[in-house]
């Protein structure tokens, strides 16, 4: 068996690719994406959270935080998924699909909280003084002028984290699934292990390209255009250097929050 | 187009014309003010161990138009912000047409919505159209309609000669521009007391004047002001009465004429002298 044959069998990817387009996309995509939109929830709150003045809300946000980032996903999703319904969290019922979504949406909450957090603090002190001048309350600036601005802030970091949860999905497997609820990863490893060859992985590596890169483009260009037409471009440096602020100069690139390597 | 002359005006060498005589029919500031009072009572503020404010008393009279003066660091900033409390006092009350603002039961958001401010860095919304930052207060704070809101706004975007830009992004204006766009969004919420915390300082010198213009209309209109500014010319020719500070502390004040010509204080000579 040569090298080729090992990895590029193109009778093995031709027969995986019906189960991984139709079964393994649509899973690894849900699983992703349900984890996100609630992760997002969860990040925005924790955020909040840990911004507060009051400690009984900032001191739980960072103590989440700080676990579920320190912790390998791998033994997370052990806990959590298994763990939750052992101990009699069973909103879900006995299947443990959701809780492989809710295991990646804390996962990801707690990045998300961090970016969240990152992208709110980069923002000119005026902007909440300004609304708060014009008598908004605290909350409705928070609400109209803070968090908007944040959100746009961090997307290129809201993309990276995106991925990481793509690609985090490949790991709720472990947590038993039926046939039908197999995402990309584990269809390809099923069928690598029937047949003893590596082309069924090849072939759900590129389904996790084909979704990955043309996310990446995708946002930076949208990060490009939110930045040439909406956004000062000094907005970022707090400073109060406002005589070059005159056109829509493409801005420099924020500070991305620097996501810490996983696992 | 009724000019309210509530001001006691005694003491500049300007005349005070109708607005109608204005150079530029556009940049005329709203009819009908209403001008506010404003007393602030042995105000301190210590930042840390720093003591910014070393106890300041003034009354600003309605209609009045104030500048304060005075080198970096001498604290004019940090008492324009205490007018509106961003910033809070350590000791010391400040009162607004009667109410003591700095009590702890003050709701001072609506204090607020009848304070304007307007900042050195514009602080303009910038994810926002510039119509939709003049209304974002209008409909959100005072919940008018957008329809009633959009009218005001583009009278006030229009009393600043910016109705034009109406749909721009902020990016897209120049510093002077976005300044006047951040006076007109002030003003939609009709204020009785405009603050101005050195709102010229950050623009390229040939945007200055179409600032200065549109504050100097407001003026006449009879709007209550308190101005922190380095621009000893606008004080000179607008200001009721001008305020010296150095060190925390009120040095001199008085009408511009005698501040200007006849400082009584070593201080406030040399500041002079180094600024003009």
């Amino acid at each position: 068996m040569n090298i080729i044959d090992s990895f590029f069998n193109w009778d093995q990817i031709t027969a995986i690719l019906p189960d991984l387009i139709l079964v393994g996309l649509p899973n690894t995509l849900i699983l992703a994406i349900g984890a996100m939109i609630l992760g997002s929830l969860v990040g925005i709150l924790v955020a909040l959270a840990s911004m507060s003045k009051r400690a009984i809300l900032r001191i739980p946000a960072r103590v989440y935080v700080d676990l579920l980032r320190g912790l390998p996903v791998i033994l997370t999703i052990f806990l959590l998924g298994q763990g939750l319904p052992l101990m009699g969290v069973r909103i879900f019922g006995d299947s443990s699909y959701p809780y492989g979504i809710l295991t990646l949406a804390l996962i990801a909450g707690a990045y998300i909280a961090e970016i969240f957090r990152s992208g709110i603090q980069a923002l000119p002190a005026g902007q909440l003084e300004a609304a708060r001048a014009l008598g908004m309350p605290h909350g409705m600036a928070m609400r109209l002028i803070v968090i908007p601005q944040g959100i746009r802030n961090v997307l290129p970091a809201l993309t990276n984290q995106f991925i990481a949860t793509i690609k985090d999905s490949s790991l709720v497997y472990l947590l038993g699934f039926t046939v039908s609820e197999r995402e990309l990863y584990r269809i390809g490893q099923d069928a690598a292990q029937q047949t003893g060859n590596l082309s069924p992985l090849v072939a759900a590596g590129i389904m996790y390209l084909i979704i990955t890169i043309p996310l990446t483009y995708v946002v930076n260009y949208m990060d490009r255009r939110f930045k040439t037409g909406r956004r000062p471009e000094n907005a970022m440096t707090g400073e109060h250097d406002a005589a070059n602020l005159t056109t829509g100069a493409v801005a420099a690139t924020p500070a991305e929050p620097v996501q810490e390597a996983r696992r | 187009m009724t000019q309210t002359e509530l001001r006691p005006d005694t003491t500049t060498t300007q005349t005070r014309r109708p607005r109608t005589n204005d150079m530029q029919q556009q940049t005329t500031a709203p009819a009908a003010v209403k001008a506010g009072r404003v007393t602030v009572e042995g105000i301190h503020k210590q930042f840390g161990p720093v003591e910014v404010l070393k106890g300041i008393d003034l009354s600003i009279e309605p209609g009045e138009v104030v500048c304060i003066i005075g080198p970096s660091g001498s604290g004019k900033s940090t008492l324009l912000r205490l007018l509106n409390r961003l910033e809070e006092p350590t000791a010391g009350r400040v009162i607004v047409d009667d109410e003591v603002i700095t009590s702890p039961k003050t709701n001072i958001d609506a204090v607020r919505s009848r304070m304007g401010m307007v900042f050195q860095s514009f602080n303009l919304f910038p994810h926002m159209t510039v119509l939709e930052n003049v209304t974002i207060s209008l409909r959100k704070v005072k919940r008018i309609g957008r329809q009633e809101a959009d009218r005001i706004a583009l009278e006030r975007l229009a009393d600043v000669g910016l109705e034009h830009k109406a749909q721009s992004r902020p990016a897209q204006l120049s510093g002077g521009q976005q300044q006047r766009v951040a006076i007109a969004r002030a003003l939609a919420m009709d204020p009785e007391l405009m603050l101005f915390d050195e709102v010229t300082s950050a623009l390229d010198p040939e945007l200055v004047k179409g600032v200065l213009d549109v504050m100097t209309n407001l003026a006449k209109a009879g709007m209550t002001m308190v101005v922190v500014t380095h621009e000893m010319g606008f004080a000179r020719r607008v200001a009721d009465r001008v305020v010296f500070m150095d060190g925390g502390v009120i040095v001199e004040q008085g009408a511009p004429a005698d501040l200007f010509d006849n400082p009584r204080s070593e201080r406030l000579r040399r500041f002079l002298s180094q600024v003009l």
